[in-house]
């Protein structure tokens, strides 16, 4: 009897060894994905929002040029979030507008709705890694991010880029979808309250790409952190987009109603 | 004289809208907040290379039109659309009119949304033509490649089950197709006339229906219709006039039952649009029954011209049981065409397409090529080019018409 209480601690002294020696040598693969899913859950409850861009492409000879577009999100709790953007200028696009229902697996579904024609056309999601309407910024780098679509590896920590009196931690992510425009790419974000500071790509020959820096954060609803300047630079190309993002609101009570695609030829 | 009193009253109504807009722009800063108005100006010449076959008709032609758009949210589940357009020709007074593209009032719920008043309904799916697009007549006096459509006066109810639509229409109103006039090009020798058309089994108010069922099954989209009504599509009735032969519009009560499948495969996108119909004349007169149908796909290749631009293909086969019976111009036909898109600051886009008639009947080559000038200024260059066709064939009717034009469009 005594023997088998004495196997049984033994056993159990192992197994707590073993969860002890597990959770130290936790790897940098693991803890990324744990940072990742923390990033995730600080989003978690928004419900939906809508908010007003003005994009600045600037090209190599300082010539700019200015885009206009309006959005809206609807939080989805089991899938990927949807979202509408509606372009508002140039003028001759005006009206045009995106409908996307992303996926955690799998392809996003996307609707185009072009006002000329009346016509609402099911497109392809594999332009992801094709620019938005000129600019740096290509498709998937302004999609729903979604813990499911890369996967990631926890580099080192450092101060914040941008923030250097707090700490970041510094890790790589690698898009599971062929049709990502990128292999890698590397953030900072701050354990403080997990936000982005900066982001570089890295294309399809792992060279770096482009470099996407967060500025100017505000706090909504005590919980949710929105950048509202977005500076994006391409190395290859020396072309610079710039984001301002104006009159962020939550929770205006958005409905599942207001994002298919008999809405999407509403939407003003 | 007729023609020249016709000219001056559209540009009195010309004025008169332009007016209207003019108040109704300074009514919406004022007054109303939440009202939106735009509209385009587009000034356009079109330029024909051969000489006019048929008599009457004048060579080349300068255009200009006007299209606003006046949209209004009446509360948070209604909202009022009205979009006159008006065009103004050098060449051909049928081309010189104005249309109300829309004049719509539509009131939504969470599932549902009906509709009152003057509306365009886009079904289509296909890149050659859109053949399940019943309920719109093409304007084709405006625009030969049947992408403008007439206002329609309907009443829509659409409904929403999960992912399924339900849409009802009662069209009260049939319009005519507007065709060129004896000074235009792109026409038919005799042209048509103007008024008198007839409506076999009924009057132009005799009430059109239809219903629609679409779906999204993951990355299949399918929907489904039918339609009685009438077609859209004149048949030529021969009428002589004071000895000289005429052509005067007959339209006929037909049955349509149709559907589109699309599949979205990466980045290819399989498409069918197909049509059964009945009770249409063909071109030898014969009231017959018919399927036609466009299969093809649409492949794009992103990021591969300069540095964003994509490269698209489209191969599309038309096909028409009625074969040479059939006045359509796309029966037994290849549409090939290429998209360039750059994707660049400029959003500039070039299409080049051609259709190869398989029975031996000719081809058309078309270009549409568009690019921004600054923020409120675009330019677009089309053109087609009809060779070869058979005598008889409609595309034969065209042997001189093969055309380019410039249009500069101003935003406001």
């Amino acid at each position: 009897m005594k023997q088998n209480i004495n196997k049984f601690s033994i056993i159990a002294f192992c197994i707590f060894l073993l969860t002890c020696f597990t959770a130290l040598a936790e790897s940098p693969e693991e803890k990324g994905l744990q940072l990742a899913i923390e990033v995730d859950k600080r989003d978690e409850g928004f419900q939906d929002t809508t908010s007003q861009m003005k994009m600045k492409l600037r090209n190599a000879q300082g010539e700019e040029s200015i885009r206009e577009f309006h959005s809206k999100t609807l939080e989805v709790l089991d899938d990927g979030d949807k979202s509408i953007f509606i372009f508002e200028h140039p003028r001759d696009v005006s009206g045009t507008a995106v409908l996307t229902f992303t996926h955690k697996h799998g392809p996003d579904d996307q609707w185009l709705y072009l006002p000329a024609l009346k016509r609402v056309k099911r497109i392809s999601s594999d332009n992801k890694s094709g620019s938005f309407v000129g600019s740096e910024f290509a498709y998937e780098d302004l999609s729903s991010q979604e813990v499911e679509k890369y996967t990631y590896k926890w580099i080192q920590d450092a101060p914040c880029p941008g923030k250097e009196e707090i700490t970041c931690f510094n890790s790589e992510d690698y898009p599971v979808d062929k049709s990502s425009g990128y292999t890698k790419r590397v953030l900072w974000i701050d354990y403080d309250e997990f936000r982005v500071w900066k982001i570089e790509f890295y294309d399809r020959k792992e060279s770096l790409l482009k470099t996407l820096v967060f500025s100017d954060y505000k706090l909504y609803l005590d919980k949710y952190w929105r950048s509202h300047f977005l500076h994006m630079l391409n190395h290859a190309t020396a072309k610079e987009t710039e984001i301002i993002i104006e009159n962020i609101k939550f929770q205006s009570g958005l409905k599942d109603s207001d994002f298919n695609r008999q809405a999407l030829k509403r939407v003003r | 004289m007729f023609g020249k009193d016709y000219t001056i009253s559209i540009k009195a109504i010309y004025l008169f809208l332009f007016f209207c807009c003019y108040i109704l722009d300074g009514i919406a800063y004022s007054f109303y907040e939440n009202m939106d108005f735009k509209g385009e100006i587009s000034l356009s010449g079109r330029y024909f290379p051969s000489a006019p076959e048929y008599s009457g008709q004048k060579h080349n032609n300068l255009s200009m039109a006007l299209k606003a758009e006046i949209f209004k949210d009446l509360d948070e589940q209604s909202s009022l659309i009205f979009t006159p357009f008006i065009r103004l020709d050098s060449a051909d007074p049928n081309r010189s009119k104005g249309d109300i593209r829309e004049f719509l009032y539509t009131k939504y719920g969470d599932d549902w949304e009906a509709s009152i008043g003057i509306g365009q309904v886009f079904w289509g799916i296909t890149e050659s033509r859109n053949l399940v697009d019943i309920i719109n007549q093409f304007d084709e006096v405006e625009d030969p490649t049947h992408k403008t459509k007439l206002g329609q006066p309907l009443g829509n109810i659409t409904l929403i089950r999960d992912e399924s639509y339900f849409e009802f229409y009662l069209l009260p109103y049939f319009r005519e197709r507007p065709t060129p006039g004896k000074k235009g090009r792109l026409r038919t020798d005799p042209h048509f006339l103007k008024s008198d058309a007839k409506f076999e089994g009924g009057s132009q108010w005799t009430p059109e229906v239809a219903f629609r069922w679409l779906n999204t099954y993951d990355d299949i989209d399918v929907s489904s219709h039918l339609f009685f009504g009438y077609a859209k599509q004149p048949s030529i009735d021969i009428r002589i006039i004071d000895g000289v032969t005429n052509y005067g519009a007959a339209y006929q009560r037909i049955r349509q039952l149709g559907g589109t499948i699309q599949k979205t495969a990466g980045s290819t996108l399989y498409k069918l649009e197909l049509i059964g119909r009945d009770g249409q004349r063909d071109s030898k007169t014969r009231r017959t029954g018919f399927l036609a149908s466009v299969i093809g796909l649409e492949h794009t290749m992103y990021r591969v011209l300069s540095d964003n631009g994509d490269l698209g293909f489209i191969l599309e086969y038309n096909f028409d049981s009625r074969r040479d019976r059939s006045s359509e111009l796309l029966q037994d036909d290849l549409f090939i065409a290429t998209r360039f898109s750059l994707n660049d600051n400029l959003n500039t886009e070039l299409l080049l397409s051609s259709i190869f008639d398989l029975d031996g009947d000719g081809q058309t080559y078309q270009i549409d090529f568009g690019k921004r000038i600054n923020d409120s200024l675009t330019y677009n260059i089309k053109g087609a080019v009809y060779q070869n066709g058979r005598p008889c064939s409609t595309l034969y009717i065209l042997r001189q018409d093969s055309w380019l034009e410039l249009e500069i469009k101003y935003y406001f």
